[in-house]
């Protein structure tokens, strides 16, 4: 099986320099690779440099050191994010790489559907295509129909986070990076986002998930890899039972 | 892909220079855009950046940086003292636009390159009605039937959401009807690329958020590509993909908007970020 990701030595520090130049380890010399297909799971606790690796995997960071090489289907060619160009960097994100980031900014005035709409088209669906999909998306997601013309900063934690993962699935991305997608849902409903994710890996033929979750159960249903980061360093990664022993 | 323009070591200096500032190896070495010897501005300095079909390019940058000289520059209303411009549909890309000739100039400015100013006077004739605004581009490119036009000026109004408006004077609308009227005008001859600078700073937040809505929808639906000049980090995430930051005429740091926001590497795009509300 080929890799989806492989990372290879990558840190991330920062440097702020609005106070005094103050450098923040936030990932260390971390190194494992991805097979297409898998779905992982990073866990660990607050601060411990969880999002930080997915934002560098989405290219949203840029590393200090180490590289990211993704190919996101076995079909497509293998990019070091590192040398994309900015143009290409996005264009990488509209096609292939999805990416759901933990704090979503929601787009002012536009009606909920469009934004979903907009998205697909971005991707490079057909308008009506994407309406459809869009559609179908925001039902299984139990969003209300009656909030589909409403503009998105008027809704709740939770139903954002589900528009968002709406956004992110209307791409049908062959691998998608998910940032704590279930945090703002209740028991039931993130469920259905568990039953959602594992039905979009098996219509994308082998789709790639990373996923960062805090919730044990969502974990266990959803990972073949779980990766577990504390403290800037990757402490754990394979299988659900061989971290579990590990740790 | 091949961008639709291209921009090389594009410069504008206000002043003679020395021997001091006009050697590019230093100007690393200098921090303001003046030169301390001679006192000449360096207002750009080397700018390089190909702009792609139907992007927006965000451009960055405290007051004085250059925003408005690279404006300036690439709508033709000054000329640089170093670098090229090529648009891919002007003679095929071949010759810098600063090559033309007055007339071609002429052309290429109310054709081909349309900008939206931060003051509407400097955009359109306060004196004549709105309809008349867009009606003056297309009388400028030699087109005569008044009918045509009128309606052209009609369609373009509505779409910008200011029916009813065609026949009042520019100078009594709004401030945000103004920057419509102007976008309307900019939009006549579908040009390939429109430079905005600043085009909703000074609106009031409710005004400012329809123009925007206004711009993107233009975008998404004209197609265009477009430079965009601001400070507002927010207009930028909403508007633009890409962007770069300036700083006393240097391009000092580029990436995607995700990037500069979320990860700002150079300490003065790190101060513009976190004095910004967003
Ligand atoms: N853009 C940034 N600039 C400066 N420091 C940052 C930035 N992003 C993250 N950090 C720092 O890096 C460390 C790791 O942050 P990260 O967001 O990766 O944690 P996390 O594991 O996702 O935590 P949580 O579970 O709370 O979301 C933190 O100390 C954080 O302050
Ligand atoms: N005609 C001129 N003669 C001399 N200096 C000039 C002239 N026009 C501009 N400058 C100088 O060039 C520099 C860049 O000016 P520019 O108007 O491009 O800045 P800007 O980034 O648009 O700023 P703002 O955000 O205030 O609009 C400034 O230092 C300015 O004083
Ligand atoms: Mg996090
Ligand atoms: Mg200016
Ligand atoms: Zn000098």
């Amino acid at each position: 099986m080929s890799n989806c990701i492989e990372v290879s030595g990558l840190s991330k520090t920062f440097t702020l320099h609005l106070v005094g130049g103050t450098r923040l380890n936030a990932l260390h010399e971390t190194s494992f690779a991805l097979e297409h297909g898998a779905s992982l799971v990073i866990m660990g606790k607050t601060g411990a440099g969880k999002s930080t690796l997915l934002k560098l995997l989405a290219g949203a960071y840029r590393a200090s050191s180490g590289a990211i090489v993704i190919q996101p289907s076995p079909e497509s060619s293998r990019v070091e994010l590192a040398s994309l160009s900015d143009v290409d960097l996005i264009a990488l994100r509209r096609r292939s790489v999805g990416y759901l980031p933990q704090h979503i900014h929601v787009v002012p005035r536009v009606p909920a559907i469009d934004v979903v709409t907009a998205t697909g088209i971005e991707a490079g669906l057909e308008e009506a295509e994407a309406r459809a999909r869009a559609e179908e998306l925001l039902d299984e997601l139990e969003i209300k129909r009656k909030l589909f013309p409403l503009f998105p900063s008027t809704f709740s934690p939770g139903e954002r986070q589900r528009l968002n993962l709406a956004c992110a699935l209307v791409r049908n991305p062959s691998l998608l990076l998910m940032d704590e997608p279930v945090s703002a849902l209740d028991p039931r409903m993130m469920q259905q986002v568990v039953g959602m994710l594992q039905r979009h890996r098996s219509r994308t033929g082998g789709g790639t998930l990373v996923t960062i979750l805090h919730q044990m159960a969502a974990a266990e249903q959803l990972a073949d890899r779980v990766m577990v980061i504390d403290d800037a360093r990757m402490k754990a990664f394979g299988t659900f039972s061989e971290v579990l022993q590990a740790t | 892909m091949k961008p639709l323009l291209s921009i090389r070591k594009l410069t504008k200096r206000f002043g003679p220079g020395c021997e001091q500032c006009v050697d590019e190896s230093r100007w690393g070495e200098i921090d303001a855009n003046a030169c301390p010897n001679c006192g000449t501005v360096w207002a750009l300095r080397g700018l390089d950046l190909d702009l792609f079909p139907g992007e927006i390019v965000g451009i960055v940058g405290e007051s004085g940086a250059g925003k408005t000289t690279l404006v300036d520059l690439l709508s033709l209303a000054a000329v640089p003292d170093y670098g090229a411009a090529h648009l891919a549909n002007w003679r095929g890309g071949l010759h810098s636009i600063y090559s033309a000739s007055d007339q071609e100039k002429r052309h290429l400015s109310n054709v081909h390159i349309s900008t939206v100013y931060q003051d509407a006077s400097r955009g359109l004739l306060m004196g004549i009605s709105s309809g008349g605004n867009v009606v003056e581009r297309l009388l400028a490119s030699g087109e005569r039937c008044i009918g045509d036009m009128r309606a052209r000026a009609q369609y373009l109004l509505d779409y910008m959401e200011l029916q009813g408006l065609m026949d009042v004077r520019t100078g009594r609308l709004s401030a945000g009807m103004k920057q419509r009227v102007q976008i309307a005008k900019a939009l006549v001859h579908r040009p390939s690329v429109i430079l905005f600078d600043e085009p909703t700073t000074g609106l009031d937040v409710s005004v400012q958020a329809r123009t925007l809505d206004l711009i993107r929808k233009a975008q998404r639906e004209h197609g265009f590509a477009a430079l965009l000049v601001t400070h507002d980090w927010n207009v930028l995430r909403l508007l633009a993909t890409r962007a770069l930051v300036l700083k006393a005429g240097r391009v000092i740091e580029r990436g995607t908007v995700e990037q500069l926001i979320e990860d700002p590497q150079a300490p003065y795009s790190q101060l513009l970020i976190h004095s910004s509300t967003t």
